[in-house]
């Protein structure tokens, strides 16, 4: 057992913090989102090569599994910097190269390289594996997605049809008529999500991948969700500990009241125990375990929820400073708030694991969430 | 990262099966109710694993140890609950006692007391708490005079697990007045005059720990355990050896999950599978979550003791797992309601007597509230 990351990993690690810490600080980040541009984030991932991470290099990519994109989800989620093009590509990518296509490849190179990026169309507030309603005919699709991730600053939508034992990948050019991308703004403004609807837009078939291979998308998207919570509770717990450490009120520091050291102390389990959560289940999605899909649930129901839980202990141990524009706090809590809906809420994902679990007698049919 | 056993765990793990399974085999029926019936069963059981090699499994090889690492100690845990080993009497003796004295001990007590603990013979008990001093265990006042080559030891000591089968107990005892190094540790034989042991019930009315009132207890100054007065040093590094215990948790979460999980899929309520509940699913997939985390916690807390530079997930181990038992506990009793509540013959339900040991866990040792002071102190640098 080797439970720790590896010497590679933690150097993926520092690396990303020390290029954060120079060029996506929370200062920027700020510029960045109240102008809603995320353009100088986008570049800044495919010059460092994050797009490419999780994609085998036989493809053009990085190497890497889905253990070092949350090792790269976590700095980013840590920051708050926006990042959505490039996790909607790296979730892409590997399923595109998975086609085994000409096409595929190509478009997944293309993704690595940041130069033209394809993007899962799916909707982005429920679990992955639950597919938009597409109808597709004569080389034409329509359909509506709400709240499709990265959609707005993608060159192509990947778009996932159920096709009996396969999903089918389509490809549609966001250039291409009959194809609407309405980015919708939302409070976290360092998430990027925009309403995709195809009328009657012009497809190129891709190819099709299993099953479990879309299903490993669906885990992934939930694992990174799940690493960019995770590096969001982690500030926020640096950000709140080093606060009222400073803060003075009856002449001593408020970290010395016990009120504040416990709240401070459940923050610190959460973002301990989310960590369990997350490095388990990215593993055994890289490692192909048998439960991998129910540990992507767990990481994504528990790290989510506790960020959300750490945002708020973070914001009223802060007090009133906290919740004012000028405090960078808003853009961790925010984006703690955000990832807990992106890609299904907690209660979503607890009952994808309910559904794994013997909860009736046996031969009663398991109800099946959807995703 | 991989969270797999190495080559050499597994193998471990598959010898360690094997020899546990064969001990509780060979076990004479269902584990009896009460302590002292469940003695000669454990001790029985212990024989077997102590001849097998795997009785003092942290212990080095020259005490008649095993030396076996961390993540070997865990996975060991891990088998004896999967194979359903009998309650662990001896965890004081084995876990506590013998590596304090393997430590700090002399020659001739690592002679006289070792080969017992390893054998199962002599049950050991933890003669620390007071009145008090519960979490501010400085604050102890129980004495220990010079009496020539001896000492004499008078004072209360309560919480006592076990003290009833104890042939011996560790003794924290004030020889001086500085609170922490005006305090000395001993070995206490429990037969000596002036012991005297009082079952201390809890509020379900079960004796599962003892009040133990030493009324001028004659010892022998061969009992002493490190120097006079340096007892807090020997103790700290005492309560140290729990660490395992701590980081991995102390009840097998794991197959109590599962046994929740089959008991709803045999309860139908108004007629229809209780499994078909939505909350109810929701609740179970939270817990099943959390006792999965649970064991990763674990193995993080092993892997960075191991490396010797413990991090902070080493110090949350009983923040999250107290909880969670206590809820698991909680959701299986109101699922059967005043059935789970009944006492009628002496018999219990066991989920609520899980209830009701999860509080007593969540005091064991330092309450929660006490801990969460010392996380955000020693881990978070918050200010005292």
């Amino acid at each position: 057992m080797r439970v720790e990351l590896t010497d590679e990993q933690q150097f993926l690690q520092e690396a990303v913090a020390g290029t954060v810490a120079r060029e996506a600080s929370l200062t920027a980040v700020r510029e960045w989102a109240q102008n809603s541009d995320h353009g100088q984030a986008d570049a800044l991932a495919a010059r460092q090569g994050w797009t490419g991470i999780g994609l085998d290099e036989e493809h053009g990519g990085q190497g890497g599994g889905l253990v070092e994109l949350a090792v790269v989800a976590e700095q980013l989620g840590a920051a708050a910097v926006p990042w959505d093009r490039t996790l909607a590509g790296c979730l892409a990518g590997p399923l595109l190269a998975s086609t085994g296509t000409e096409l595929g490849a190509e478009l997944a190179l293309q993704t690595a390289e940041g130069s033209h990026v394809s993007i899962l169309c799916v909707d982005g507030g429920r679990p992955p594996a639950a597919l938009p309603e597409a109808a597709i005919a004569d080389g034409h699709a329509g359909v509506e997605a709400t709240y499709v991730l990265g959609a707005a600053a993608a060159d192509e939508l990947i778009l996932p049809v159920d096709d009996g034992d396969e999903i089918a990948l389509f490809a549609v050019s966001v250039t291409a008529s009959g194809v609407l991308v309405r980015p919708r703004v939302i409070v976290d403004r360092t998430r990027s999500l925009a309403a995709v609807s195809l009328d009657d837009a012009p497809v190129r078939t891709v190819g099709a991948v299993a099953r479990a291979a879309f299903r490993a998308a669906a885990a992934r998207a939930a694992v990174l969700t799940a690493a960019d919570a995770l590096g969001a509770a982690g500030t926020l717990l640096a950000l709140t500990t080093a606060y009222v450490a400073d803060r003075r009120q009856f002449s001593v520091p408020v970290g010395s009241f016990q009120a504040v050291k416990h709240a401070a102390a459940e923050m610190l389990v959460d973002v301990e125990a989310s960590r369990s959560a997350v490095q388990y289940a990215a593993w055994a999605v890289d490692a192909q375990s048998a439960d991998a899909i129910v540990q992507a649930s767990i990481a994504k129901a528990y790290a989510c929820a506790a960020a959300a839980r750490v945002a708020d202990k973070a914001l009223f141990l802060h007090g009133a400073i906290g919740y004012t524009w000028e405090h960078d706090l808003q853009f961790l809590f925010k984006r703690a708030k955000s990832d807990l809906q992106l890609f299904g809420s907690p209660d979503r994902h607890l009952d994808l694991i309910a559904a794994h679990l013997p909860l009736l007698p046996v031969g009663e049919r398991t109800p099946q969430p959807v995703g | 990262m991989d969270f797999r056993d190495t080559a050499a765990d597994a193998e471990f793990r598959t010898q360690a099966r094997t020899v546990l399974e064969r001990a509780v085999a060979n076990l004479p029926g269902a584990e009896p109710a009460t302590i002292d019936d469940r003695l000669p069963y454990f001790r029985q059981f212990q024989r077997e694993i102590n001849a097998a090699g795997y009785a003092g499994l942290s212990w080095p090889r020259a005490y008649g140890g095993r030396e076996a690492s961390l993540t070997e100690q865990a996975i060991y845990l891990e088998e004896y609950d999967r194979a359903g080993g009998p309650d662990r009497l001896n965890t004081l003796g084995e876990g506590l006692a013998g590596p304090t004295i393997i430590g700090f001990g002399t020659d001739g007590q690592k002679q006289r007391f070792l080969a017992p603990i390893l054998s199962g013979e002599e049950i050991w008990c933890q003669l620390f708490s007071e009145p008090n001093a519960g979490s501010d265990l400085a604050a102890l006042e129980t004495r220990a005079e010079p009496d020539g080559d001896g000492w004499r030891i008078t004072g209360q000591k309560v919480w006592t697990s076990r003290a009833q089968i104890a042939a011996y107990g560790i003794l924290l005892a004030r020889t001086g007045a500085a609170r922490h190094k005006g305090i000395t540790y001993f070995l206490l034989p429990m037969d000596r005059p002036g012991v005297t042991i009082r079952p201390l019930r809890h509020m379900l009315g079960e004796a599962e720990f003892n009040e133990v009132f030493l009324d001028d207890v004659h010892i022998g100054d061969d009992l002493r355990v490190g120097e006079v007065d340096d007892g807090w040093k020997v103790a700290m590094a005492t309560l140290s050896y729990e660490r395992v215990a701590l980081a991995t948790g102390r009840v097998n979460i794991r197959r109590l999950i599962e046994e929740l999980i089959t008991m709803i899929g045999r309860t139908e309520r108004d007629g229809q599978p209780l499994g078909e509940d939505p909350a109810l699913r929701r609740k179970v997939a939270d817990l099943y979550a959390r006792a999965q985390i649970q064991r990763v916690n674990g193995l993080r807390a092993l892997a960075s003791l191991e490396k010797g530079t413990p991090g902070p997930e080493t110090s949350i181990g009983k923040l999250f797992s107290a909880p969670l038992v206590e809820d698991l506990a909680d959701l299986a009793c109101s699922i059967t309601g005043f059935d789970a509540q009944l006492y009628e013959d002496d018999t219990l339900d066991p989920w609520l007597r899980l209830a009701y040991q999860a509080r007593g866990t969540s005091i064991a040792g330092g309450t929660t509230f006490i801990q969460r002071n010392i996380v955000s102190e020693r881990v978070l640098g918050l200010p005292r």
